[in-house]
């Protein structure tokens, strides 16, 4: 099923609608913004010109044709963008104005695992007022109908999404002051590709090259808001955090050095000790996991396990020990063995969650989970509610929910069908970005001369075998 | 050839469908699967070799969530009892002070040459393929160490070679012995004194003198720091431990040369207790070792004789001169990658050499336990002790005889009943 925006009058919202920037097809809310100090209601608003925003997607459908004829090719496309005035510019002394929002959709995956048909999100600036099946919209309220599945923006506490000189000291194996939240760069592409997929909220943080890689943050991937400064200490006790170029080269001294440092339990070791601070491991194989639960329960700290492909083949000491594992999203190209770990560890009702590499690695990574029986409720809800309980947002994102900010994604179908891709995607209640005419895949498309085509297909199909 | 001989009598017995006790055990044994994940188990036995006294002829051990909770003649009643493994022999699960358990290079601490206080624990991986390749032969409990590569390189612990993949619930003893190494191994690929350095730490001993050269100066700064605390360094703790005789010193010292080398550190610094492993040639000064009352682990054997990393010859008879000398020993694995250089083979090759049953026995059971203080839970077939039982096919230590079974704090990891 494809999604379909109709759009209201563009008089019910008594504003002027903005011209469409004709010759830019997206002006990225995050450019216009300074870090961390973003006001939802005072942003300016992206705008799609409508030539480019839903055709390419829907033209082939009956119902948006119908659409079209009934509204006329000249009303705008979109009313759900209409800025409005920046809070500074408003009359002192006056209350903020309430911006109101409805959106309803065919299904509302609230995240917990209920869906709601033909449901309505009444979103109140910026965050969510209610929800459910029959909401209390009130009257002069813009309302968008939109088709599809609505699903909580996703929330992955774990990203490569920074460059990777940010993300690795080589010279040094502890960095505990380090912030990579400094790193942060909103208008990055990286960020807005993670936006079109469909991921709302991620967890910057280092490489599993450092022992102690620093402090993580959690960042929005639209409108350049950072949710927390200092989300977990990241740690790494995996095959790469040992290296022969610095301390340590060994485990036996990684785990020493990481013992001294929390007994002594100094700054940040101690925050974690006392529970203020949580942690995200890196722990690649099943040893690096073991040594990892091992340590923690020696040193007083529980946390995320980042990676553990073989969880599943660890049940002895992963189940019900509170620990998270977020599974790394490599791509199509999960081993057999891999893909049964996670599958078992994911059946066994263990709280999971994903790692944001690209689109394509988390898409593949929650399908073949999917393919070999998980529940897709477990897999959404390990997308949205358990991120954002990793990432350690979880009263914030990852549901919607009243009181929960309005990170919402339109899907064309089921949101972890592989054919299903995002439409809108809304942050804070704006939908800062709208599916393009272009494929959802973030790789280009290949581009071998046609005359080599023809060969290289009968090869890949295996015609000549 | 008289175990030949009695190999062809149980075919025969076989062929003709009497029923020895081991073939019983076949039709008789529980199928159902709850039984396989028991730990509560009887085993019948035509001879039980506890380590701790006469054989038992006819024997059974009873088995109780994974300790042992009999053990005895078989009362007549139960002869023909149903539900009960039948086995040829049984002795105590093997023990293994320098076993073959992998480490990964990333097991080397390449910061410092010294390094008492880092453990060997925070290294394996209890899913390591050498663990299960140990078990299945019938070593249940081993002492792992270090790597050789650093001269003193840290804390030693044992595990059991089965369990949770968990290194700390399989330890049987953290911190066990402090594990260093003399000879050539320490100083093996460290930087030339001349051209380029090969890593980022230029590491220092590059011949034999250095190693013995560290030693000697690891252990006088642990004195000085006894006496000034602000000479202390990471490990003095651990240093210290060892010449209080809290804990004992395990050295790599296989040629004569390393072996005379320790034992004058020995000497020189009064440290109690002192176990040599993979001496090899501690054949060549029986009295040196009998003087210093330090303890032997011996290679596995080899067919050419050499053996370790600085190849000592290893004679047949070495553990016979040993025993005649009071000193005390125990056979290993280490290195062994053969199927014919197990652990559960070398006392029958020692036995070639001269030794007794009985001893050969000691030396893989019970003298290890007594070398680490963990007699109390393994090493011997006592009533209390941990349930690990290997069961073999016939008189254990012969050439034709093989581990059928064995059993991990009564957990049944390989089934008799499969082999047959």
């Amino acid at each position: 099923m494809r999604a379909v925006e109709r759009v209201p009058a563009a008089a019910s919202t008594g504003r002027a609608l903005p011209q469409p920037a004709q010759g830019r097809r997206f002006v990225h809310l995050a450019s216009r913004t300074r870090l961390g100090d973003l006001d939802p209601a005072s942003a300016v608003l992206p705008h799609i010109p409508k030539d480019e925003s839903m055709i390419g997607q829907t033209f082939l459908q009956a119902p948006f044709l119908l659409a079209l004829l009934a509204l006329g090719t000249g009303t705008p496309e979109v009313a759900v963008d209409a800025p409005v005035t920046p809070a500074a510019e408003s009359p002192a002394g006056a209350p903020a104005a309430r911006e109101l929002l409805a959106l309803r959709a065919d299904v509302v995956h609230l995240g917990d695992g209920r869906t709601v048909e033909n449901g309505t999100v009444l979103i109140e600036n910026g965050r969510i007022r209610a929800v459910g099946a029959s909401v209390d919209v009130p009257s002069g309220t813009p309302t968008v109908q939109l088709h599809g599945h609505l699903a909580p923006g996703f929330v992955l506490p774990h990203s490569s999404l920074l460059p990777i000189a940010e993300r690795f000291d080589a010279t040094r194996g502890f960095l505990p002051d380090a912030a990579i939240v400094h790193a942060f760069r909103p208008e990055s592409d990286a960020l807005s590709k993670a936006l079109a997929a469909g991921v709302t909220t991620v967890v910057l943080a280092p490489t599993e090259g450092n022992v102690v890689g620093g402090v993580t943050g959690v960042v929005k991937t639209a409108g350049g808001r950072v949710l927390k400064r200092r989300a977990h200490l990241a740690l790494s006790m995996s095959n790469a955090a040992v290296d022969d170029r610095r301390f340590p080269t060994s485990f036996s001294g990684l785990t020493t050095e990481l013992r001294r440092l929390f007994t002594a339990g100094e700054g940040v070791y101690g925050e974690v000790k006392s529970g203020t601070l949580p942690v995200l491991v890196a722990a690649r194989e099943r040893h690096h996991v073991a040594r990892a639960v091992d340590l923690g329960a020696e040193m007083g700290f529980k946390g995320a396990l980042i990676g553990a492909a073989l969880a599943g083949e660890q049940l002895d000491i992963l189940d019900k020990s509170g620990w998270t594992v977020v599974f790394e999203t490599p791509g199509p190209n999960i081993n057999t063995r891999i893909q049964e770990a996670m599958a078992d560890y994911a059946k066994s009702g263990n709280p999971f969650a994903f790692s944001y590499v690209d689109a394509d690695g988390m898409r593949m990574a929650t399908a073949q989970l999917l393919r070999r029986g998980v529940s897709p409720d477990a897999v959404l809800r390990a997308l949205t509610v358990t991120g954002a309980q990793v990432a350690g947002v979880g009263g914030r994102v990852g549901q919607i929910e009243r009181g929960f900010d309005a990170d919402l994604v339109l899907w064309s179908g089921h949101p972890l069908e592989l054919s299903s891709a995002p439409v809108v995607v809304y942050v804070d209640g704006k939908a800062v970005h709208r599916a393009s005419t272009r494929p959802a895949s973030t790789r280009p498309a290949p581009t071998r001369p046609a005359s080599t085509r023809a060969k290289a297909d009968t090869k890949h199909t295996g015609a000549n075998r | 050839m008289r175990t030949l001989l009695r190999t062809t009598a149980v075919a025969t017995t076989l062929a003709i469908g009497l029923c020895t006790p081991a073939v019983r055990a076949q039709n008789n044994a529980p199928k159902a699967p709850a039984a396989e994940k028991s730990r509560t188990w009887t085993v019948h036995a035509d001879q039980i070799f506890t380590a701790n006294g006469a054989a038992i002829e006819g024997g059974f051990i009873s088995v109780v969530d994974g300790k042992i909770a009999a053990i005895g003649p078989i009362p007549s009643r139960d002869r023909d009892k149903e539900g009960v493994l039948r086995v040829a022999a049984i002795t105590p699960g093997l023990i293994d002070l320098s076993p073959n358990i992998d480490l990964s290079q990333n097991s080397v601490e390449q910061s410092d040459e010294i390094t008492p206080h880092l453990r060997v624990a925070d290294a394996l991986d209890p899913y390591s393929l050498s663990f299960d390749r140990a078990l299945r032969s019938g070593v249940t409990t081993v002492l792992c160490s270090p790597p050789d590569e650093n001269v003193i390189g840290g804390l030693s612990v044992v595990v059991k070679t089965g369990g949770p993949g968990s290194i700390a619930k399989r330890t049987v003893k953290a911190d066990a012995v402090l594990r260093g190494s003399f000879g050539s191994q320490p100083s093996r690929r460290n930087s030339p004194a001349f051209g380029r350095s090969r890593d980022f730490y230029n590491r220092r001993p590059t011949t034999r003198m250095g190693v013995e050269w560290e030693w000697r100066k690891a252990f006088y700064d642990a004195v000085v720091a006894r006496q000034d605390a602000e000479q202390s360094f990471p490990g003095v703790e651990q240093l210290h431990a060892v010449l209080d005789g809290k804990l004992p010193l395990m050295v790599q010292a296989g040629p004569t040369q390393d072996v005379r080398t320790a034992i004058f550190l020995k000497e020189e610094f009064a440290i109690p207790n002192l176990i040599l492993d993979q001496a090899s040639e501690a054949w060549k000064e029986p009295d040196l070792l009998v003087r210093s009352g330090a303890a032997v682990v011996l290679p596995p054997f080899t067919w050419n004789g050499r053996v370790g990393f600085d190849r000592g010859f290893h004679a047949w008879n070495t553990a016979l001169l040993l025993e005649e000398s009071g000193v005390v020993f125990a056979f290993s694995g280490r290195d062994a990658t053969d199927r014919d250089e197990r652990l559960s083979v070398q006392p029958g090759y020692a036995m070639r050499g001269g030794l007794s049953f009985e001893s050969a026995l000691r030396a893989v059971t019970i003298t290890p336990a007594r070398m680490l203080g963990i007699e109390n839970r393994v090493g011997s077939l006592e009533v209390g002790k941990d349930a690990d039982l290997v069961l073999w096919n016939g008189r254990p230590f012969d050439f034709t005889s093989d581990v059928v079974g064995v059993m991990l704090d009564g957990d049944l990891v390989v089934d008799p009943r499969a082999a047959q």
